[in-house]
């Protein structure tokens, strides 16, 4: 059975049903609304992000549902990304950004953490400033500020 | 600007009306504001959708939650609204594992102004340090949502040194001095290092070091002996005060913790200083309230512990115990006191399966055992006749816990029906009979057994396959070591388990036969692990090996096995003329009887049809230095010449010619041991190697100590500095 989903700028995707439920958003519409042939908006979805996400979903839809790691460590790892997701998540900063907000909405959860990750190892091993340069994020700390955080978190620090 | 229409998972953006800083402490809190702790919004510049990302606490929090902790003290420094969503997060797990960390920690600013901002946030402690916890004990420190608290090894109960590069924070410093009087009088404690540094660490049996900065050399009256065997701390209780009074530590903090942390749900403790009884009645208390999960206290140096104390802890118990390790060095044994009443076995504990059991035998058993102890009404009714099946999953016993008395745990494993993971030393021939009944009977879930040997003794075929078979789940993991008398019993009950086992230890046991080895590779087709080897410096060695002979056209089924650790013999070896003492070896492996290399094609192509092994190990990894009947007289009077017993020369050669290429499908190989094997390595070899097996880490046995580098050594060295090549002793000579 197909679905048809709209994006924010009126295109049409059609998928699979079960491609579609990947999203969880989507799952419990179909579920609320019974199976109709009338298409889903998405108005917070472009389409250029919808083909990316809708992309992700036909790679995964043989996925099993996941399961919750419960180990006693509540860090978690992102250095455990597959080769597919990777090479699928290297867009530009705006994009990925996109696709993050768009699993976020659309309740994706393995996108999610997918995107997620991949900012993350973009922080990773880069000083305030330089996440600051790629994120355009401005420095609202007085030096005093700043020196007292350092201090505070020093014992965190690598060496 | 709000992001998306009615989406129900996206909070909206901020407003400067929204009350500040509630940081989320877990991901999974769902937050309608942003938490910038000064009220101020985000202020990316140009990048709309930038803006819109992190303006999701949610999301940044989501992506914070994968980086380590010295990412995010990076991240707390990129602005304001970052900081406090960063916070949190940083201040979760708590690790301070080195002194340099230690002291930074300690610093005021730190451990008195952050951590009282940011105690709530604390979830997980891992330190060496048990000093730590006095900063963390102040009154304006709130540690209610502290879930693990580790003391990863052996837990040092004085401060460490100062770093070397002693800043000036640290000079003045005096753990202790910022708290006042919000703490219980520490100062008295912290000032009176009351001992003789050796025999101290003897007796508490723990790490410590002790040209810590701090301590100063006052003497208590307390005479000790250098023998710590011969000083009885339970003979003379004014005595047991008085040092944990001037104690060199406040013991009292552990159990302080705990009563301040009510969501304490693991608490190990490498380095427990068992022989301070009443640390441990109190550790034993709490355990009784029932919150923890995970327990852990291990020594591992020797210490003076009561079996009684043991038994207490152990009844302490409660169904909500998920996992218990006690752990007691090799060569501490708790002590009986004579006479002291000792309950020997509960009765059957039919209560543990819902059955309301009120003849209360179980408490008596208790109140018999430790009179002024008894666990409050609402414990005993948890523990008694209640319908709660408990919910121990693994139990790990080590050590000589029981001494020369009956087996304190034998009552606790007749509750626990939900167990799945044992690891237990048994030390008395009985306790093999008792255990393997209480397995059989009230534990039938269990499915990974870890046992030693520690009674010195061979033990009976009948009762080590009464043992082997106590498992009705079928045992997943086995890992035997020292026992002495397997037969073929022993044998046959392992394989009952054939199609569960994945993985199966037989560390220096006796009595496996080589047929029994290929039986077990043959028919358990999910094994991942099989370890079988004695090494000849043990008594009553029998030596294990798998005969070649017994694989021809007898393939295995273990297709996944990662792990596998086995003497192979039994090939034709006619280059090799003597052995390791000069003898001629004779018979038809090596008089040219036997020419070519079929049988070690065999075992070349069996092992090379293992795709996923990652460890294989063909040489004893054990050497009997201490064995004088391996060391032989030589030319030189008062020099003796080491000789290893356990040399190999029916092996495989390791050579191309002989059919090295047919292991060319071990890809995961990563550690491969041919110690004291007589193999043809050569240059094409070591090449062929490094060429085949791309994962490959480490070579056991190829260098030799002492020995002149040949070329194919050098050229590892020279093109693969990666891999590791650990000398081995070989052959040596020495003057007693």
């Amino acid at each position: 059975m197909t679905i048809t989903l709209t994006s924010l700028d009126n295109v049409e995707f059609k998928v699979d049903k079960d491609v579609a439920e990947r999203s969880i958003l989507i799952k419990n519409m179909i579920d609320d609304i019974g199976e109709t042939d009338a298409p889903i908006p998405l108005p917070n979805v472009s389409s250029a992000v919808l083909t990316k996400v809708i992309e992700y979903c036909e790679h995964h839809r043989h996925d099993p549902p996941q399961v919750q790691d419960e180990s006693d460590d509540p860090r978690k790892r992102s250095n455990d990304i597959e080769e597919w997701d990777m090479k699928f998540m290297q867009v530009d900063q705006e994009m990925l950004f996109e696709i993050i907000l768009a699993a976020n909405y659309l309740d994706i959860k393995p996108l999610l953490d997918v995107g997620c990750k991949t900012v993350a190892n973009i922080i990773k091993g880069k000083t305030p400033e330089e996440i600051r340069k790629v994120f355009n994020i401005v420095n609202d700390f007085t030096p005093e500020e700043e020196a007292q955080i350092k201090k505070e978190n020093e014992w965190a620090e690598d060496r | 600007m709000i992001v998306g229409a009615s989406a129900s998972s996206l909070p909206t953006t901020p407003s400067p009306s929204c009350p500040p800083s509630r940081s989320p402490s877990h991901p999974s809190t769902e937050i309608s504001c942003p938490a910038a702790a000064s009220g101020l919004s985000n202020n990316t510049m140009n990048d709309s959708r930038t803006k819109n990302l992190f303006d999701i606490p949610e999301l940044l929090h989501r992506i914070c939650a994968f980086l380590s902790a010295h990412d995010l003290t990076r991240c707390v420094l990129v602005c304001r609204s970052w900081h406090a969503l960063c916070t949190p997060l940083l201040w979760s797990s708590i690790k301070i594992l080195d002194s340099t960390r230690y002291y930074q920690f300690l610093a005021p600013q730190t451990s008195v102004d952050a951590l009282s901002r940011n105690g709530r946030h604390v979830r997980s402690i891992t330190t060496l340090y048990y000093n730590l916890l006095t900063p963390l004990l102040s009154q304006r420190v709130d540690c209610s949502n502290l879930t693990h608290l580790v003391f990863p090894q052996s837990c040092r109960f004085t401060d460490p040194p100062l770093p070397a590069r002693a800043l000036t924070d640290y000079k003045n410093y005096h753990n202790g001095d910022e708290h006042g009087s919000d703490n219980i009088n520490h100062n008295d404690h912290l000032n009176s290092r009351a001992r003789e540094p050796q025999a101290i660490e003897q007796l508490l049996g723990t790490n410590l070091a002790m040209d810590a900065g701090n301590t100063s050399a006052a003497m208590t009256g307390i005479q000790q002996s250098s023998h710590p065997h011969l000083y009885q701390p339970s003979q003379r209780p004014t005595e047991i005060r008085a040092r944990s009074a001037s104690g060199l530590f406040k013991d009292t903090m552990l159990i302080e913790m705990m009563r301040k942390s009510p969501q304490l749900r693991v608490l190990t403790v490498v380095g427990f200083p068992f022989d301070h009884d009443e640390l441990f009645a109190n550790v034993a208390k709490q355990l009784v309230r029932g919150g923890l999960r995970k327990l852990e206290l291990t020594n591992l140096h020797y210490c003076e512990v009561k079996a009684s104390s043991l038994k207490r802890l152990l009844d302490s118990c409660t169904p909500a115990l998920e996992e218990l390790v006690l752990s007691i060095s090799f060569g501490s044994f708790a002590q009986v006191e004579p006479g002291a009443p000792m309950a020997e076995e509960m009765p059957t504990v039919a209560e543990s399966n819902g059955v309301d059991d009120s003849s209360a035998s179980p408490d008596q058993d208790f109140e018999r055992a430790s009179p002024p102890f008894y666990p409050n009404k609402r414990q005993r009714r948890d523990r008694v006749g209640s319908p709660r099946p408990w919910g121990m999953k693994k139990l790990t016993l080590k050590g000589n816990l029981s001494g020369q008395g009956p087996l304190i745990w034998l009552s606790l494993l007749r509750q626990c029906s939900q167990v799945q993971v044992i690891s237990v030393d048994i030390y008395a021939d009985s306790a093999l009979e008792s255990l393997a009944q209480a397995i059989r009977d009230h534990c039938p879930l269990a499915n990974e057994l870890t046992i030693q040997c520690m009674t010195g003794s061979p033990q009976e075929d009948s009762r080590i396959a009464a043992m082997i078979g106590a498992s009705s789940a079928s045992w997943k993991h086995l890992a035997m070591s020292f026992f002495h008398g397997l037969g073929p019993l022993s044998a046959t009950a392992l394989l009952q388990h054939s199609a569960t086992l994945e993985a199966l230890v037989l560390e220096e046991c006796d009595g496996v036969g080589s047929e029994d080895i290929q039986m077990i590779l043959c028919t358990c087709p999910n094994l991942k692990t099989f370890k079988a080897m004695t090494s000849n410096g043990m008594d009553f060695s029998s030596t294990v090996y798998l005969d070649a002979n017994e694989m021809i056209d007898s393939p295995w089924i273990c297709r996944s096995l990662e792990n596998l650790k086995v003497v192979i013999t039994g090939m034709a070896r006619p280059d090799l003329k003597t052995d390791q003492y000069g003898n001629t070896l004779t018979g038809p492996l090596h008089d040219g009887t036997i020419q070519g290399y079929d049988l070690q094609s065999i075992v070349y192509h069996q092992l090379g049809s293992l795709p996923k092994l990652q460890v294989l190990w063909l040489g004893h990894d054990k050497q009997d230095l201490d064995d004088e009947g391996n060391y032989h007289p030589t030319a030189t009077e008062g020099q003796w010449r080491y000789i290893d017993p356990d040399e190999q020369f029916e092996c495989l050669e390791f050579s191309l010619k002989s059919g090295l290429g047919l292991l060319s499908g071990l890809k995961d190989l990563r550690v491969l041991n041919i110690d004291r094997l007589r193999t043809r390595i050569g240059l094409s070899e070591v090449q062929w190697m490094s060429d085949q097996w791309p994962k490959l880490e480490t070579i056991i046995g190829l260098v030799i100590q002492g020995e002149k580098v040949p070329k194919h050594i050098q050229w590892l060295y020279d093109h693969r500095p990666d891999i590791e090549l650990p000398p081995v002793l070989g052959s040596f000579t020495t003057a007693f």
